[in-house]
C-alpha cells in the first residue's frame, strides 16, 4: 500500500485498487457463479430502500457460501480471501492478524434493482469498526473488500459512499440516508470487472443506488474485521453465554448475570439483553 | 447506600476521562467484604504464587523485584455455592453496571476473570504496561460529542486495604491519552519521573482503571495481605480474551479443513491472547505468506 493509497484511503474512507483479477480469473469466478446461479436469492422489493423515494425498486439478488461451493468453483472465492491485493492493504488498514468476520456474499442486481440506504457514519462513534489515525498508522476496525466481477460504468448504480464521513463529528442528515436531498455529498465509483474495492464498513456511510444498467451487477463481499473487533457471522451464533463460556460457569446465573456474560459481537440483531440501574438501586434488564 | 450512588456523576466522569481511573468509595460493606474473604479463605489450597526465578513480572526493574511473586487464584464464578454467590454479585454490582454503560457503553461483557491478586510483604512488583501510544485497537479510550469509549475496563475490588506506600496497584494518570512513547523508566518504575500515583484505598472500595492507562503494580510492602479482585470487561464487540471457539475448526466448521494455512490464517475468531504461534499474514504483492 502506497503513499498515495494511503492518503486516498485517510482522506475518503474508500480505495479501488485497479485491474487485480487477469481476465483468466475474471472467468474463473464469473463461471463458478454462472453454474450456482440456482443458489441466487432475491429480496423482498424494497427491504434495503426502507422509506426511500430515491432507491425503491425490485428485490436484491444474492448468493451465500461462496467458500463452501464444491471444487472447482470454491477456488477463485479462496484465492481472493488472501489476496496479495488484500493482504497488504488490510495489513496497513486493520493492522496484522485481520480476520474475516462474515461473508463472502454475492450481491448482483438486474435494471431496477432497489437501493439501499446510506448507513455507517462517523458520529455516532462505533467502537467496532471505527476509524482512527495516529502518528502516521491508521487503525480501522471494519472493511469490506468488494470484488468487481462487472463493469460498473457512471450512472449504472451499484456502491455509493460520502467521502470523508469517516471522521465526520455530526450525525448524517436523514436527506442523505434515504439519498432523497444528498446534498451532492454521495458518490458513486465507476470500476471495470476485475478491480477491487475497499471501504470502510461503519465508520463512513455508504450504501446502494438503484441499478440502472441493462448488464446485470456482480460484486463480492468480503467483511473483514481488525483482530479485535467483532461485527456477526458466526460470533452471534457463539454468543450465548452457555456456549461462550461452557454450562458448568453459567449454571444458575440470574438473567442480569448472563447478560455480561455473552460473547463478543455487534448485537445487530440487539439479542444481547442491555443492563440497567433502577430508581432503587438495582440492576435490571432494560425495557 | 443511596441510589445516587449508582449514578456516574459529572464529576466521575470528568476524573476518569482525566486520568483514566476512578476509585469508588464504600462500594461494599463490611459484611459483603468478610463474605468474599470468606470464600477465598474456603478455597485457600487453590491459590498458587507465580515465581520470581525466571524474572518474574517485575520485568528486570529494580525497583520492582521482590522475594516472592504475587498470588493468584481464579474461577470464582464457577464455584459452588455459596461461595460463588458473592462473586456473582460482584459482577454485576450496581456500582459497576451503572459507570460501565458510561464507560463502555451498554452491552459491555466480561471478558476475563475474575482473578484474585493476593500479595505479602515482600512480593514483587509488575512493570507497568499499556499507554495511549502505540495505539492499541482492543483497549482504545476515545472521548466524541460527550460521550466516553472505553474498550477495556478492568474493575478491581479491594478486599484489604491498601494504604499509602503499601505498593499494589499503580497507574500514570491522563496516559491513555498520551501520543509520545512511555520512556523506559516509567516502565520499569526505575525514573518515574514522579508520575506514578498509587491510589490509597480500603477494603470495600471498587477502582476502575482503563486499560490502556499505563498501570502495574509497585512491590507490596504492607504488613497485611493484599486482595484485589480484577473483572476485565469489554464493550460489546471488542475481544481481548479468545474464547473457546478461536480455531478456524471449532469457529467456521470442518469444512476449513480444506484450506491453505494462508486461507486458515484469516478465519480465527477474534482476540488479542492469541499464543505465540498464532499464524499472521504478509505478502509481497505476488504471494501471500504466513509469517
Amino acid at each position: 500500500m502506497n503513499a498515495k493509497e494511503r492518503y486516498l484511503w485517510d482522506l475518503t474512507g474508500y480505495l479501488i485498487a485497479r485491474e487485480v483479477l487477469s481476465s483468466g480469473e475474471l472467468a474463473a469466478a464469473n463461471e463458478a457463479v454462472d453454474r450456482q446461479r440456482d443458489r441466487m436469492q432475491v429480496g423482498d422489493d424494497n427491504l434495503g430502500a426502507r422509506d426511500s423515494h430515491s432507491l425503491r425498486g425490485t428485490g436484491r439478488p444474492t448468493m451465500h457460501g461462496l467458500l463452501q461451493w464444491e471444487p472447482p468453483y470454491c477456488e477463485p472465492f479462496r484465492q481472493m480471501l488472501v489476496h496479495p491485493a488484500v493482504v497488504q492493504r488490510l495489513n496497513v488498514m486493520c493492522g496484522t492478524g485481520f480476520r474475516l468476520d462474515h461473508g463472502p456474499l454475492l450481491i448482483s442486481g438486474v435494471k431496477g434493482t432497489e437501493g439501499l440506504t446510506m448507513h455507517g457514519a462517523g458520529e455516532p462513534h462505533r467502537p467496532h469498526v471505527a476509524y482512527h489515525h495516529q502518528n502516521g498508522q491508521t487503525y480501522c476496525g471494519g472493511v469490506t473488500v468488494s470484488w468487481q466481477l462487472a463493469d460498473v460504468n457512471p450512472g449504472d448504480g451499484g456502491f455509493t459512499c460520502v467521502p470523508g464521513s469517516h471522521k465526520s463529528g455530526f450525525p448524517m442528515p436523514p436527506g442523505v440516508r434515504t439519498c432523497d436531498d444528498d446534498m451532492g455529498t454521495v458518490v458513486q465509483p465507476s470500476m471495470r470487472a476485475g478491480d477491487v474495492l475497499f471501504f470502510m464498513d461503519g465508520a463512513q456511510t455508504h450504501g446502494t443506488r438503484p441499478w440502472q444498467s441493462e448488464r446485470p451487477r456482480r460484486s463480492v463481499l468480503y467483511k473483514y474485521a481488525s483482530r479485535t473487533s467483532i461485527r456477526g457471522g458466526p460470533a452471534r451464533d457463539l454468543a450465548p453465554p452457555e456456549i461462550y463460556w461452557g454450562e458448568d460457569l453459567v449454571e444458575g446465573m440470574t438473567p442480569e448475570q448472563r447478560a455480561v456474560m455473552f460473547g463478543p459481537y455487534s448485537n445487530h440483531g440487539s439479542e444481547v439483553p442491555f443492563l440497567a440501574v433502577d430508581e432503587h438501586g438495582n440492576v435490571c434488564i432494560e425495557r | 447506600m443511596g441510589a445516587k450512588r449508582y449514578v456516574m456523576s459529572a464529576e466521575e466522569r470528568y476524573f476518569f476521562d482525566l486520568n483514566g481511573y476512578l476509585v469508588v468509595r464504600n462500594a461494599l460493606t463490611a459484611e459483603e467484604v468478610a463474605e468474599c474473604n470468606a470464600a477465598v479463605d474456603h478455597f485457600a489450597e487453590l491459590v498458587s504464587t507465580r515465581s520470581v526465578d525466571t524474572g518474574g513480572l517485575a520485568g528486570g526493574s529494580s525497583v520492582l523485584k521482590g522475594t516472592q511473586g504475587r498470588k493468584e487464584l481464579t474461577g470464582m464464578l464457577g464455584w459452588p455455592a455459596p461461595y460463588r454467590a458473592p462473586f456473582r454479585r460482584l459482577l454485576i454490582h450496581p456500582v459497576v453496571v451503572s459507570r460501565l454503560n458510561e464507560m463502555s457503553g451498554k452491552g459491555f461483557r466480561l471478558d476475563h476473570g475474575p482473578l484474585l491478586i493476593g500479595a505479602e510483604a515482600g512480593a514483587e512488583g509488575h512493570r507497568l504496561h499499556g499507554a495511549g501510544e502505540p495505539f492499541s485497537q482492543s483497549v482504545w479510550y476515545h472521548q466524541q460529542n460527550g460521550r466516553m469509549y472505553c474498550r477495556g475496563v478492568t474493575v478491581a475490588w479491594q478486599l484489604a486495604d491498601v494504604h499509602k506506600g503499601d505498593g499494589g496497584f499503580c497507574i500514570v494518570p491522563g496516559s491513555h491519552k498520551t501520543r509520545e512513547p512511555t520512556p523506559a523508566g516509567v516502565r520499569s518504575v526505575d525514573d518515574p519521573m514522579d508520575l506514578v500515583v498509587q491510589p490509597v484505598m480500603t477494603a470495600g472500595d471498587v477502582l476502575f482503571f482503563a486499560e490502556t492507562a499505563t498501570h502495574g503494580a509497585l512491590p507490596w510492602k504492607g504488613g497485611h495481605e493484599r486482595r484485589s479482585v480484577l473483572y476485565k470487561y469489554a464493550s460489546r464487540a471488542a475481544a481481548r480474551a479468545t474464547g473457546r471457539h478461536f480455531t478456524p475448526e471449532t469457529r467456521w466448521g470442518t469444512w476449513v479443513r480444506d484450506l491453505t494455512p494462508e486461507q486458515k490464517a484469516v478465519l480465527y475468531g477474534p482476540g488479542v491472547h492469541t499464543g505465540r504461534n498464532f499464524p499472521r499474514l504478509d505478502s509481497d504483492g505476488e504471494k501471500t505468506r504466513v509469517v
